[in-house]
């Protein structure tokens, strides 16, 4: 598994719990992610806090996820990206289509 | 650009060896230039984003990455002998060397979405520049027009250049960046 889940609030605070999260893990995140909507979960917050660096397919997946999520009339945020990461959904405007939180709890609380 | 260092790196396209590798070459360019944050940052993602591509599409056992550095300049050229370059326009997938001579000054359009699209100008049909438009973005983002492949847009631009070139006499894939 590539997400370790718990609720908090209303949202689902969905950790991934690897370093690299690259194009070895890119589709079972997505595939998890999938199954994580389809039970209904109407606001996950991704959580990168253990990730050290994410590759372009790791991107696609989430985006994926996204659209995913929207066509569920879901929700999806990330949350815990470091520099590196923050930096890359700058780079490519992702800054744009996700909400970024400092933290996974504190996207839960504000979301309240 | 001049070479005042130049190192060669072998990548044996595991995903394990790809962030170790590209934790020594930045080692090794932190040695020989001094490079500040921002740089350190484009050429990580760069680095990954080659490697990746080796990883996704060369379907060889082996890429090299030489690295020169020359006054604040780097300049990085990978090399693999696995399938060229293709792409996807509309409904065409374009593969190279392309057939024909005349593509001259072509653009050309990978892919994009409501805020950029990454093209290619053609200088030949074995070698072509990268470059992105820009286009006028959105309030709020349009999500579902988003792309979904980022690799060859984040090198895009994180860098200053980005070529590709097949060489028909050592059916070779080149791709160079400067930054």
């Amino acid at each position: 598994m590539i997400l370790e889940t718990n609720i908090y609030n209303k949202a689902l605070i969905a950790d991934i719990q690897v370093k690299e999260a690259n194009l070895t893990v890119s589709d079972n995140f997505k595939n998890e992610m999938a199954a994580l909507i389809d039970k209904g979960n109407k606001y996950i917050i991704v959580n990168f806090e253990k990730v050290m660096y994410v590759d372009s397919s790791f991107l696609g997946a989430l985006v994926s996820s996204l659209k995913y999520a929207i066509a569920n009339k879901a929700e999806i945020d990330v949350a815990g990206l470091n520099k590196d990461v923050a930096g890359l959904f700058q780079l490519i405007r992702l800054n744009k289509a996700f909400n970024i939180h400092a933290s996974a709890v504190e996207a839960a609380i504000n979301k309240s | 650009m001049p070479d005042s260092s130049s190192k060669k790196f072998v990548f044996n396209n595991d995903a394990d060896g790809l962030y170790p590798l590209v934790l020594a070459v930045i080692e090794h360019v932190r040695q020989s230039i001094q490079i500040d944050e921002s740089t350190e940052f484009k050429l990580k993602m760069i680095l990954v984003e080659l490697l990746t591509n080796s990883l996704k599409h060369s379907g060889q056992d082996k890429t090299v990455l030489k690295i020169g550095t020359a006054g604040n300049k780097i300049n990085i050229r990978k090399t693999d002998t696995g399938n060229g370059l293709a792409v996807r326009c509309g409904e065409n997938l374009l593969e190279w060397p392309l057939p024909g001579r005349h593509h001259t000054d072509e653009i050309i359009t990978i892919y994009g979405d409501s805020s950029a699209i990454l093209k290619a100008k053609l200088h030949n049909n074995c070698r072509l520049r990268f470059f992105i438009e820009e286009t006028e973005e959105t309030n709020p983002v349009n999500i579902s027009s988003l792309a979904e492949h980022f690799g060859l847009m984040i090198i895009t631009r994180a860098c200053d250049t980005f070529d590709y070139e097949f060489d028909i006499d050592t059916c070779t894939n080149h791709f160079t960046v400067t930054f």
